[in-house]
This record gives C-alpha cells, sequence and structure tokens, in this order.
C-alpha cells in the first residue's frame, strides 16, 4: 500500500486564508490521526497491528524511524501488551500514545481498566469494529462495551475532527488524569481520504504545553508504590475521587473546545444540534461518521434535526439537554445504533434515556449498519420515515 | 560449603514487616536483589505472593519504585518504563520485574517472551516456587510432575513435567540467563551483580520455597533449597548468547527423594507402590543434568 | 439472632470451626446460619477474625459483625496485640483459650469463659507446640455455653475435620466437658439465639454520630510509608533466642576445662590467654597435652564429619609456650594450715587451688621427686622430665610447699595442720591371683624404678617378656621393654576395641614393633630354668559385664604354653594405705570418715577416676571443698547436667571436611635406648589451621548465616557490631535456628527467656 507523503500535499489559495497556521492536505482518517500524534509531541508508541488501525501505527513507525517525530516507538506482542507498555510508559511520565481497533481492544480490556484506576493520561484512538466472527469494519460495538471502564470517549466524524479531538484529548486527560479514547470509524474515516487542514507545529504548543508531571508518577528520589492491595476503606476513596473528577469532564471539554476554536478556528462543543427548534418532529441521535450522512438528508427534511454526541463518556447529560431544550415535547427522538451490546437497546438509547429523565419524549431505537452494513441516504430515509409513521420501540433497518 | 564469615548486606534496602510467610523465598529474595540494585531502580510487579508481600496500601517494602500491574503484562508495562526512563535520560536507572511462576511461565509467558526477543534493556527475576500460590496453590506448568495441588488435588496429582522454561528462553539470544538459589546465597549474589552490569534482557529463575505450597517446616526453606540443588533437581547454571555454564556439580550422588521427602506436596509418592514415579523423578532429573552437562561442551563458536 | 465473631491466628483452624458450627447449629433446631471469614491476605500467624450468625428466620444481613454477643478468643497471644473486645454487646459473653483460672480475665466482659484447648489439642497430637490446631476443642466449648446437644455437636466435627476425626472427637469432648464459667445457664446468649432479630432502626442523630467523616485525601493509588509500621513479631509463636549452649568438649572433660575458649583464642593467636583459660583448670596443660587420653576429642562432634579437633595437640603446644609469666608468691589471706598427702596431679592441684585461695600449703611426696604417677608412671618417651618439671616448678613458685621423701600417715601431720588431703594415687599393683606370684614382676614399680632409678628389672636386649594387662601401664610398660631391646608381647584378655589404654597410644606401640595378643589370658606360672613359663588360653566374648565390656570367657581346651625371660603385670592397681595407719577406710572424693579431731580428705586415683586430668578434676574439687569447710560455708556441688551440643545439632553443610593435623612422630628404626619424646609437636601455622577446624559447638562464630537467610532481615549487627534480634519483625520461622552451624540460636517459648 501506497504511503502518503509530502509531496502529495495540496492547498489552495482559498485554504491558505481559512486557516491561518495551517496546511491543508488530502489525508485518510488513520494519517491523520498519526499527525494529530506526531503534532501532540508523544513520546512513546507501543504498537501492534490490526485492521483497520495499523496504517496509525505504521505512519507512526515510519515518523519516528524517519525523525520526524521524537518518541520511541516500541512493536509489541499483543495489544494486552501494548496497553501495558503504555501503562508503564505513562506511569514512569511518559506522554503516550497508541491506536488499537476491536478484538485488539477487548484483549486489553484488562488494562484498560488498570489505566483508568491508576489515574493515568495518555490518548488512544480506537477504530471501532465488532467482534469476531471476523469483521472488519465499521461498527462501535468495541468502543461502546467499554464505555464503563471509566475512559473519556470520543466519538467524531471527519479527519479532521479526529485530528483536533486528539489534540484538546491531551490537554484534558494531562489535566484530569483520565485516559481519553478517540474514536473513528472503519473506512469511512480511517481509509478515506479527504481535506484536512494541518496546524502548524507551533500552534499546537501554544494550545498543548510539555508533558504535565505529577505524584503519580516514578519519582526516583521520592520512591513509591504504585496500585498494589488497596483495601475496601480505602478502595472507596479512590473511587470517590475518581468520580468527583469525571463529574468535571463535561464541562472541562467544553472550555477546552472553546479555547481550541479560537487558537485553531474551529469548534467542537460536547454534542452538536443541527435544526433542532420548534419546527422538529424528529431528531436522529447519532455518533461517528453516521452523523455526516444524516446531516446531508436532514437538508432535505425541515422537520428532521441531528444531534450529534461527541463526547459520549461522560455522557454530556446537561448539553444534552440543553441542544433539546428547544424541542417541542410531542416530538420524536430516534437514535441510530451501529452497535449491538447484547441488550434491547443499543448503547445510544440507553444513554439518552438516561440522560433525559424523566422525559414526556418519545424515544425509539435503530439499529443500522450494525456489522459495517453500508447506511446510505437511502437507509437513513427510511428510519425518518419509520420513525415519524411507524415506529416500534426498537427497530432493525435493512435487515435483509 | 562454609558460611559467610560474612554479612552480605551493608545496607537494607527493604524494610522489615514485609507480608510474607514465614520462611518466605520471596522476601529473601527481594531483601539480597534489592541490597545489589539499589534505589535507583524501578520494580515491576505483576500478580503474584510478591505483589502483596511488597506493601498493601499504605505500606511499601522495597526502598525504590514500585509498579504494579496485571498479571500477564509484567514485561510489557516494564518495556513501557523502560522507554520512558531512557528518553528522560536515565539509562542507567535499572528496571527489574519481579514476577513469580505463573506470570512467567503461563499468563505472562507472552509478554515476556517478547521483551526478550526485542532485547529490552530489562532484569526479570523469577522466583519460581512452582505454583500459583498467592491465590492459595494451584498448578501452574511449572508445578513439578508429582506434585499435589488444590488444583490437581489427592489421586489427582500433576502427571505432567514442567516446561524447561531456561532452554525456552536461552532460544531467545540472550546476553545473561541464570538459575541461581537462595540455599548458595553467594552465587545468587554474584549472579544478580553479574547480570545487573549487562546490557539487554537478562533472566534470573530462582528456585523459590515456599512452606505453605510446599508442606514444609518454615525453618527448612534454605535446607531444602540446599537439597535441591545437591541432588540436581535444581541446578545450577548460566547461559550467555547460548554458551552454557554449570555452575556447581555436587560431588556426592544425592538421590531426589532425598529433597522430595521433606515436602508434604509430595508425600505420596513415598506411599506403598509408588517407588515407579520416584524413579521417573529421579531419570528425568538425570537425563536433563546430563543434557545440560553436554550443552556446556557445545561451543556456540562459528 | 446470636451474633458471635472469632479471633485467631491464621492456621489454627478458626475458618473451619466457624463453618463447622454452623452445621451443627443449622442441626440443632430449624435454624438459618451464616458463617464467614473476614476476607484478607491470611499468612499463618497473622491475626484474622470469622463471623458466625446463626437465627430462626432467614438471616437478612451480609457484612460483618460489628456487635456480637460472644466473642471467642483461639489464641490468648493476641489480647495483648488486636482489640478482640471492641464492640462486644453490653451484656455480651467472651470464651478465651487459657489455661489461666477465670478470675484472671475478670472485668474483660460481663462474662467470661476459658477453657484449656491448646493443652487439650496438643495432647491429642493435633497441631504442634508453635501451631496447635484448636478448633475441635473451642467448637466443643462453645456448644457447651449453649447446652448444645453433644452428641451432634461430636458427630458433626468428627465428619467435617480435614483430618484426624477421632482425635478431633475426643478435643470435642474434653473441652465440652472443661469449659469453665458454665456453672450457670447463660440466659443471655440462649435467648438471643432463640430470639428474632431485634435490630431497631437508628435515629438520623445516631446515624450521623456513629458514621465516619466523608472520604477524603487518597485520589491515585500511589503511597509511600515504610513497611516497618507493620510489626510482625505479633505473627510469632516460638521465639528463637542466641544462646551460649555447651559444647561436648566442655562437658567431658573431667577438668572442667573451658575448651571451646581456649581452642577460640588460640585460633586468635592469643595464646597468653589460651594458657590463662586452661590453667583456670588444669594447672599442667603441656602434660596434659601429651598423656590425657582426651576425652574431649572423642567427643567432639566434628568426628560425625571427619575426625574430631586435635584438641591435645593445641593444649600441649599452649602449654609448652610457657606462658606463666613471671610467677611469685601468690598472698596468704588464711591461717589455717593445709597438709596434701602425695605430689601426683591430684594433690598438686589441690594445694595450688588452696594456695589461690590463701591457704598456706605443704605437700609431703614420698618418691625422691614430685609429679606422683606422671612422674613415676609415665616414660620419658612420652612425658620428658624437663615438661613436669617446669609444670611443677610454676606451682613451687606460687607457694606451695613441696617435701620430698616423706612418707607420712594422717595421724602425725594432725597436731600441725587444721586439714589434710590424701592424694596418694594408686601405686600398689595387682597380682595376678595365680601360685607361683613371686615369678612375676609387678608393671608400676617396674615403670617406677625405671625411671626414678634406671633399674632395668634384669631385662637384657633379645629378652622375651610377657606383659599382661591392657592398660596405659601395659603399653608404657611394652614401650619401655622395648627400648631396651628385648620382645615384648602384650597379653591382653579382650580385644583391640576394649583395651582401656589410650588408643593413640596403642597404635604407636603397634608400630614401634610391640607384639599384641588379644583375647589370651594366662592360667599358669612355673620356672623354667631361668625363664617362666607362661600358661595361657584361648578367650572368646560373652555377655557384657557391668563396665559394659562383653564377658570374655575361656574356651575350653585351647591352653598352650610359652616361655618367656620375664613376666610383667599391669592389670589393676589399688592405694597405699600407709596414711591411714590401721583404719580401715572408703576413699571417695572429698570428705571421709576418718577418726581424729582433723577433717580428711580424698582426692584423686585413690577415690575414682584413673588418668591425670581426672586427678586434676577432682583436686580441683577438693579443694572447693576444703576452703567451703574451713570458712563454714555451703558446699553443694550438685551438677545440673547442661544441654550440651549433639552432631545433630551442627548443620554440617557448612563444614568442608578438612583433615586433621597430627603430631609427627620420632620413628627410629632402631628404638634401643632412645627415650626421645615421640610425639613431636605442632607448629604454630598448624595450630592455627587445626583450631580452624573447631565447629564452635553452641557460641555464636559470627558466620553471618543467620543474618543473611533471615527473610524479615530481622537480625541486625547492631552499633556494636553484636547480633541481635529485632522482636518486633521475627516471625518466628526457624530459618536462623536450622542455618546456624553451631547451635547457638535456640527457639524458646517464651519472651521473657529471649529477652534475657
Amino acid at each position: 500500500m501506497k504511503m502518503e507523503t509530502l509531496d502529495s500535499a495540496k492547498s489552495t489559495s482559498a485554504g491558505k486564508a481559512k486557516y491561518p497556521r495551517h496546511r491543508e492536505k488530502i489525508m485518510k482518517g488513520n494519517f491523520a490521526a498519526a499527525e494529530g500524534a506526531r503534532l501532540c509531541r508523544t513520546g512513546f508508541v507501543p504498537a501492534y497491528p490490526i485492521t483497520p488501525q495499523t496504517t496509525i501505527v505504521e505512519r507512526l513507525a515510519q515518523m519516528a524511524a524517519e525523525g520526524e517525530l521524537d518518541a520511541t516507538y516500541i512493536n509489541m506482542d499483543s495489544e494486552h501488551s501494548v496497553f501495558a507498555a503504555a501503562m508503564g510508559a505513562a506511569v514512569a511520565g511518559e506522554r503516550v500514545f497508541t491506536a488499537t481497533a476491536g478484538q485488539g481492544l477487548f484483549y486489553a480490556h484488562e488494562v484498560l481498566q488498570a489505566i483508568a484506576h491508576f489515574r493515568l493520561p495518555m490518548v488512544v484512538c480506537n477504530v471501532g469494529r465488532p467482534s469476531i466472527p471476523w469483521n472488519i469494519w465499521s461498527d462501535q460495538s468495541d468502543s461502546l462495551s467499554q464505555r464503563d471502564t471509566g475512559w473519556i470517549q470520543f466519538y467524531g466524524e471527519s479527519s479532521q475532527e479526529v485530528l483536533d479531538t486528539i489534540i484538546q484529548a491531551y490537554v484534558i486527560t494531562e489535566k484530569l488524569h483520565l485516559p481519553v479514547m478517540v474514536v473513528l470509524d472503519a473506512f469511512y474515516q480511517s481509509h478515506t481520504s479527504e481535506n484536512v487542514w494541518i496546524p502548524d507545529q507551533d500552534l499546537v504548543d501554544d494550545f498543548l504545553p510539555p508533558f504535565r508531571h505529577s505524584p503519580m508518577e516514578v519519582d526516583l528520589e521520592n520512591p513509591k508504590a504504585f496500585g498494589g492491595l488497596v483495601a475496601p476503606e480505602h478502595y472507596n476513596k479512590l473511587n470517590y475521587s475518581y468520580w468527583k473528577d469525571i463529574q468535571r469532564v463535561e464541562t472541562l471539554s467544553e472550555s477546552v473546545a472553546k479555547e481550541f476554536a479560537e487558537k485553531f478556528g474551529r469548534s467542537y462543543d460536547n454534542v452538536e444540534a443541527v435544526n433542532i427548534g420548534p419546527q422538529t418532529k424528529l431528531v436522529l441521535v447519532t455518533i461517528s461518521s453516521i452523523s455526516s450522512t444524516v446531516r446531508g438528508v436532514i437538508k432535505q427534511f425541515p422537520e428532521v434535526g441531528l444531534l450529534k454526541i461527541r463526547l459520549f463518556r461522560p455522557f454530556p447529560k446537561a448539553s444534552v439537554r440543553k441542544a433539546l431544550a428547544g424541542l417541542p415535547p410531542e416530538a420524536v427522538i430516534a437514535c441510530v445504533e451501529r452497535n449491538f451490546l447484547g441488550d434491547r437497546e443499543g448503547a445510544i438509547l440507553q444513554e439518552m434515556k438516561r440522560a433525559l429523565y424523566p422525559t414526556d419524549f418519545k424515544l425509539y431505537d435503530f439499529y443500522a449498519g450494525v456489522g459495517g452494513k453500508d447506511v446510505p441516504p437511502a437507509t437513513i430515509e427510511k428510519i425518518i420515515y419509520q420513525a415519524l409513521h411507524r415506529p416500534e420501540e426498537v427497530n432493525w433497518v435493512d435487515v435483509d | 560449603m562454609k558460611p559467610a564469615q560474612d554479612f552480605l548486606i551493608k545496607e537494607e534496602q527493604v524494610y522489615s514487616g514485609a507480608l510474607s510467610c514465614r520462611g518466605c523465598g520471596w522476601s529473601l529474595l527481594a531483601r539480597h536483589l534489592a541490597s545489589i540494585l539499589g534505589e535507583d531502580t524501578v520494580y515491576v510487579v505483576p500478580a503474584s505472593c510478591f505483589s502483596i508481600i511488597t506493601g498493601p496500601y499504605p505500606l511499601n517494602d522495597l526502598k525504590a519504585n514500585v509498579v504494579h500491574t496485571v498479571f500477564a503484562a509484567a514485561s510489557a508495562t516494564a518495556t513501557g518504563v523502560r522507554a520512558a526512563l531512557d528518553r528522560q535520560g536515565k539509562q542507567d536507572t535499572m528496571v527489574a520485574v519481579l514476577a513469580g511462576d505463573g506470570g512467567t511461565f503461563d499468563i505472562g509467558f507472552q509478554a515476556l517472551s517478547g521483551a526478550a526477543a526485542r532485547g529490552e534493556n530489562i532484569l526479570y527475576v523469577c522466583n519460581n516456587n512452582g505454583a500459583y500460590m498467592n491465590t492459595g496453590i494451584q498448578s501452574s506448568t511449572a508445578t513439578p510432575y508429582g506434585a499435589v495441588t488444590t488444583t490437581n488435588p489427592g489421586r489427582g496429582y500433576k502427571r505432567t513435567w514442567p516446561k524447561d522454561l531456561m532452554g525456552i528462553i536461552a532460544a531467545h539470544n540472550l546476553p545473561y540467563a541464570a538459575t541461581a538459589s537462595l540455599a548458595f546465597m553467594e552465587d545468587l549474589r554474584a549472579k544478580i551483580k553479574k547480570a545487573r552490569d549487562v546490557h539487554g534482557f537478562r533472566f534470573i529463575m530462582v528456585d523459590g520455597p515456599c512452606p505453605p505450597g510446599h508442606k514444609t517446616d518454615p525453618g527448612q526453606s534454605i535446607e531444602i533449597g540446599r537439597l535441591a540443588v545437591e541432588s540436581r533437581l535444581f541446578p545450577l547454571f548460566e547461559v550467555e548468547d547460548r554458551n552454557y555454564t554449570v555452575n556447581y556439580k555436587p560431588e556426592k550422588m544425592i538421590p531426589v527423594a532425598e529433597c522430595m521427602k521433606h515436602q508434604g506436596r509430595f508425600r505420596h509418592l513415598f506411599k506403598e507402590g509408588s517407588q515407579e514415579l520416584l524413579d521417573e523423578v529421579q531419570a528425568h532429573t538425570d537425563r536433563y543434568w546430563q543434557r545440560l552437562l553436554e550443552m556446556e561442551g557445545v561451543s556456540t563458536e562459528i | 439472632m446470636l451474633e458471635i465473631r472469632g479471633h485467631a491466628r491464621g492456621g489454627q483452624g478458626m475458618v473451619t470451626a466457624f463453618e463447622i458450627l454452623a452445621k451443627v447449629f443449622s442441626k440443632l433446631d430449624d435454624f438459618q446460619v451464616q458463617a464467614f471469614p473476614a476476607f484478607g491476605v491470611e499468612r499463618t500467624g497473622a491475626p484474622i477474625q470469622a463471623f458466625l450468625r446463626v437465627a430462626k428466620k432467614e438471616i437478612f444481613n451480609r457484612s460483618n459483625i460489628y456487635h456480637p454477643h460472644l466473642i471467642v478468643v483461639f489464641d490468648e497471644s493476641l489480647l495483648d496485640q488486636i482489640p478482640v473486645f471492641d464492640g462486644l454487646h453490653p451484656q455480651g459473653a467472651v470464651l478465651i483459650n487459657s489455661e489461666r483460672p477465670l478470675d484472671h480475665f475478670r472485668g474483660f466482659a460481663k462474662k467470661v469463659y476459658t477453657v484449656p484447648a491448646t493443652s487439650i489439642s496438643l495432647d491429642l497430637g493435633l497441631g504442634s507446640k508453635s501451631l496447635p490446631i484448636v478448633n475441635a476443642a473451642m467448637i466443643g466449648a462453645i456448644l457447651r455455653i449453649f447446652e448444645a446437644d453433644f452428641a451432634i455437636g461430636q458427630a458433626t466435627v468428627k465428619a467435617n475435620v480435614p483430618a484426624k476425626p477421632d482425635a478431633n472427637g475426643r478435643a470435642f469432648e474434653e473441652a465440652f466437658k472443661l469449659v469453665a464459667g458454665v456453672e450457670e445457664r447463660n440466659v443471655m446468649l440462649i435467648e438471643r439465639l432463640h430470639a428474632p432479630p431485634t435490630e431497631k432502626r437508628r435515629s438520623l442523630e445516631e446515624l450521623f454520630f456513629e458514621e465516619v467523616p466523608a472520604p477524603e485525601g487518597l485520589s491515585a493509588p500511589f503511597w509511600s510509608q515504610p513497611m516497618s509500621n507493620n510489626k510482625t513479631g505479633n505473627w510469632r509463636l516460638m521465639t528463637p533466642a542466641f544462646v551460649d549452649r555447651t559444647p561436648p568438649c566442655n562437658v567431658n572433660c573431667p577438668a572442667g576445662i573451658d575448651v571451646r575458649a581456649f581452642v577460640k583464642l588460640a585460633a586468635e593467636r592469643k595464646f597468653q590467654e589460651a594458657y590463662d583459660t586452661i590453667y583456670n583448670n588444669n594447672p599442667f596443660p603441656a602434660i596434659c597435652g601429651r598423656v590425657c587420653p582426651n576425652f574431649c576429642e572423642q567427643t567432639c562432634n566434628r568426628n560425625a564429619l571427619d575426625q574430631g579437633v586435635n584438641i591435645g595437640a593445641i593444649e600441649r603446644f599452649v602449654g609448652d609456650k610457657a606462658l606463666s609469666g613471671d610467677v611469685q608468691a601468690l598472698p596468704l589471706l588464711h591461717q589455717e594450715r593445709i597438709a596434701v598427702i602425695g605430689s601426683g596431679p591430684a594433690g598438686l592441684t589441690a594445694a595450688l587451688r588452696l594456695r589461690e585461695r590463701g591457704y598456706p600449703v605443704t605437700v609431703f611426696e614420698a618418691m625422691s621427686l614430685p609429679g606422683g604417677m606422671m612422674r613415676s608412671g609415665i616414660p620419658k618417651f612420652r612425658l620428658p622430665d624437663e615438661v613436669l618439671d617446669r609444670e611443677i616448678d610454676i606451682i613451687k613458685r606460687k607457694g606451695v610447699e613441696i617435701i620430698l621423701n616423706r612418707k607420712v600417715t594422717i595421724d602425725e601431720l594432725s597436731e600441725d595442720f587444721d586439714a589434710v588431703i590424701t592424694a596418694v594415687g594408686s601405686h600398689i599393683g595387682s597380682g595376678l591371683g595365680l601360685p607361683s606370684g613371686e615369678l612375676v614382676t609387678d608393671g608400676i614399680s617396674f615403670l617406677r624404678n625405671f625411671k626414678l632409678n634406671g633399674e632395668e628389672a634384669g631385662i637384657k636386649p633379645g629378652d622375651k617378656v610377657a606383659i599382661i594387662g591392657g592398660g596405659n601401664t601395659a603399653v608404657d610398660v611394652s614401650r619401655t621393654v622395648l627400648r631396651l631391646a628385648a620382645a615384648p608381647t602384650i597379653f591382653y584378655r579382650r580385644t583391640i576395641r576394649e583395651m582401656p589404654a589410650i588408643a593413640q597410644e596403642v597404635h604407636e606401640a603397634q608400630a614401634e614393633g610391640v607384639r599384641f595378643q588379644f583375647l589370651t589370658t594366662p592360667v599358669g606360672l612355673s620356672k623354667q630354668n631361668e625363664q617362666v613359663k607362661l600358661d595361657l588360653i584361648r578367650m572368646q566374648l560373652g555377655e557384657p559385664d557391668d563396665s559394659g565390656r562383653r564377658r570374655p570367657e575361656p574356651v575350653a581346651g585351647s591352653e598352650w604354653t610359652e616361655t618367656f625371660d620375664h613376666v610383667i603385670t599391669a592389670i589393676g592397681q589399688r592405694f597405699d594405705q600407709f596414711a591411714f595407719g590401721e583404719a580401715g577406710i572408703t576413699p571417695k572424693q572429698g570428705r571421709i570418715q576418718y577418726s581424729g579431731d582433723k577433717p580428711v580428705f580424698c582426692a584423686g586415683d585413690m577415690a575414682w577416676g584413673g588418668t591425670v586430668t581426672e586427678a586434676i578434676g577432682s583436686g580441683n574439687k577438693v579443694a572447693a571443698e576444703v576452703d567451703a569447710f574451713l570458712r563454714e560455708t555451703p558446699y553443694d556441688p550438685k551438677e545440673t547436667l547442661p544441654e550440651v551440643v549433639l552432631p545433630e545439632d551442627i548443620n554440617f553443610a557448612y563444614f568442608l571436611p578438612l583433615p586433621r593435623h597430627q603430631s609427627p612422630l620420632h620413628q627410629p628404626e632402631d628404638f634401643h635406648h632412645d627415650f626421645t619424646e615421640v610425639s613431636q609437636g605442632l607448629t604454630a601455622e598448624e595450630i592455627v589451621d587445626e583450631t580452624a577446624r573447631c565447629l564452635h559447638c553452641g557460641e555464636c562464630f559470627d558466620c553471618g548465616n543467620c543474618f543473611n537467610f533471615c527473610p524479615d532481615a530481622a537480625i541486625l549487627v547492631d552499633e556494636q557490631g553484636r547480633l541481635r534480634i529485632d522482636y518486633d519483625y521475627c516471625k518466628g520461622c526457624g530459618i536462623c535456628v536450622r542455618e546456624c552451624p553451631c547451635s547457638a540460636i535456640e527457639f524458646t517459648l517464651t519472651e521473657e527467656a529471649a529477652a534475657s
């Protein structure tokens, strides 16, 4: 597979003005992720291949080899080991980045818990795919099934968003000492070439300070033990502390995004409301790349709005309620699930119900695109039709 | 051997009060290891007895940084720690893994092999007491043939031989690997020093006495360790770049039964009708010993 | 609902006990039960807790017990270490495993019960002293408190213990009977058992004052308090302590020399201190180093490894260094004058010790030279005159008066002396008990006459000489005869193994060419011209006699005759009555019955023993007795046998076999008239090397093993460089006890003993 090189970078005169201190390139989501990691001056990249994330780590390997990236890159023996190495480096005071997908994330689950409960900062990209039987296509079951590990999770819909979210994620993780997972879609993002504005290094340096050291770190002058046996009486203090810090994520994420917007010129929020107002009869709730398709379709449907969730964990209850504040009570809310978690409702509906409780809104669930099945505009239109006219509580779309 | 005539540790690098059972090999090993590696060391400890011994909240037994990690991941975690320390200019800070046999032979095997194959600059010390002791004495692939554990109980005693982990480790092209015994303290300490001063992935496997697991009198821990070496159940040897050196060749031939008879986990091997099993253990021990001696003679010069 | 909480040490079986109790209660009535331990890190010896709830109805509580009605303590030592009685119900009761009377625990609770569960269990072989398994007994005691059905309880115990059901059943029974405090029924506990749970709702105030404050502090899992905050000393069931134990060499020396000490001093080349140490008990080191049978060496624990340390050679070397220094007469502190009859080792030692105590002493010696048997009975080639003279001279210079050529009686001394010590030895040889006894020469006389006067008893070169006997006298006679160029043959009625002579002497005699005929005894003597015809008979060994040696029995029909130029006997000796006049006395160590106004004491060969060293020891003792008598202080030499270090106490893994240094021997081709000392002695280097073979039985020599092998770093070297056990942390594992090469660390069972 041919790699992107700097030679193929394009820029337009319009582009030069659009975002100062940026260059425009056509790049795939995976490379955008790698670029994000590079700009954030990550120092340690443990890696293991798994489709469709592999090109992220390949890119990083190449960058490290050529000296574009000043990081130690190590080919580990499995994803479990990748995350363990990440944990080791983080507790030794290094800024860490890695990527995985599907089975790899499942394998690393044990260590995800450890990293979170050790309160270690790091940013990881997950390129979502479902469980074996083998399936390398777009599905968010893997990351969503990890939503109880305590990691912060962001879902994005474009290569640009991945790059930008990674930068913001490092600020958040090093402030709160909660690890962050940035999720992108298989193929629709990872392997899709599109326009990406890449900020200059010094712009990123302005925004993201060098790695912040903390007491939860190896100290050769004052040695400590990390993570041994903690009896129940003390363990609950740790969790209480954790819980308090989780409450801060929603507002912090907002303020970081705001600061980012000021510096980089692109706005993000915990959730994005499109066309939600008194005229809205139906709101489609989505995460990831399906959001883009929905945006397009609802241009033809003035009565349909979009609620895109970007910060998924901790679920931004306040942001969601704010976004839906103008929605008429008889409006219908339909969640679009590109995941299946072994229960009746998918993840998005579960979270929405929780966030809106108590509510008079009618909420429906639509499984679409599960296992990577393509979701073209027609499918979205089917969802709209069904949601407005004859919805079941839970619906499977285009299961033929 | 003569008594040491020397107090081998000038300054303790551990605190007393460790949560080890009476007569525990882990404690003694950590005490001597730490005295040699010193404070400029980061220890990585996967799940094992040592996770508990070295201190629950808020106590720390080692006078150094200790990073606890999940069972399978000691070598991987150590890899990360090493990379970070190197980047910070602390190439001389030692990174040492302290793992049991479960975390080395079984669940930790993959990560161990990966780190060894990558040549990570780490010292890996395995305290092999032949079972998952911390969880209450269950079998691992290091458990000796004929031993009784809670998962190989009574008539279901273990009927498979332990993995030749040293052979596997030797095949990873390491600069230094060795076996050592707490009963041969000067040899153990010399090997730790040697390993300390070599660059690359270094591996030391220590024969770990465990009174509750082996069903022995805590006071006999050193004595049984000595018998294990003298009967060649646990030979002392080094492998450097595939060259074998057998460090101790007992003058007298002591049958393995002399060592095993002190251990309650082998009690049934001494009952009527079990001589054949003892003989098998003896034969296996003899073959392995013979092979070791032959390996010693093999030159790897091209 | 009834709530019981238990406290024990890991490994004592409490968790199993509570499970079994639960089963018993469930059978006694339709009780619902719930039993569980406080989950935690369990290590043998570490304190643990267990809980039991019993109720008529379903139990709706799955949390720890904070306000038990009954607290059970399996291990009394926990009372000092853990707040075991925290939360006890105000009317609650406690049961303690203890031998102590109930009164001792008054005030601990409204109601106290005790049961001697440990002794009950150990008597039935349950567990060991270091870890008694008391669970069956405790169950018995608990059920008795509740007046539970004995049969059900016992059967359930037997069916559910992991091992030894009968012994456990018995333990249950004993405790059921022996629990103290059950005279009155415990109404409260029994009511609790049958009553429904009486949990009341707590008021708001109660709740919020009872609750702990909101969690603070710990924000991430890192910490750094030292492990030394955890004092594991309270896990200990047995306590090791450094001890000073008696080595076999010390205990077996008849003179009581601190052998281990002088060997150690010699090892450090502190030869003066070594000499002084020996001299405390033995004023004749150079002599004993040559002639003592070396009781110390015979019992040296090193014999179990290779060969005993050559202590004799070390003593000789130190003696030969002549480190007596500038010898002055010792001060006189008392008026009483003491007479000693006999200047042998016993007499001279007694005289010296009494002079050291400040008494004027006069020794009367019948022979022309002092020394007793050392002079007259031991040939020059074993003990040169210069050595003997030098060591006796020191005693003279210290102020002991020796009058030679004076054979005295006690009676003639009583006027001038306040006490008399008779140490006349045993210089009269026993006869064969055969007719024509005049044909035979007495061996003791032969040696004496030869040594003092050069008389050769008519023995000419080439003469055949028969010597009857197996002791040192016989051997010394034979080797003297050899040096007169005659041909000696020793006839002994048993074998070489039973010969009482010093083994080294026998070997040297054989090497020199003395002929030995074992299992032979003479049965007849007759003159044949100038020679003596000796009728001999073969013997065989039968059953052991009183001495423990097998009795020799003649083999019928095995007689034969041999002719010799001389026959010398050395088959026994007795003391000369002369000093006692007509009085028939029974000699024994110390004061004897003797008519007369002055006290008479006996010492040496005449009283017991038979070697120089035993005589020296006897002299030490009689001097102490005389001093006590004269000063009217009590003399009670009841000796308690100390615990001696045996080979099984030594850890031989730490000692390499090393060859024993043997003195080279003077062994010329032709011994004719060669009375040069045979044993040449060792050099200083060889002596120091030989001392290195000492195992230091019972005395720490700083090998470092205990320190190096302690898993808990609980043995340390203090500022004075001494080894010390830190009892705050010692768990009592016993590795130090095992790995101490020389048995200088022992388990004690009490803290007090350890502290002293």
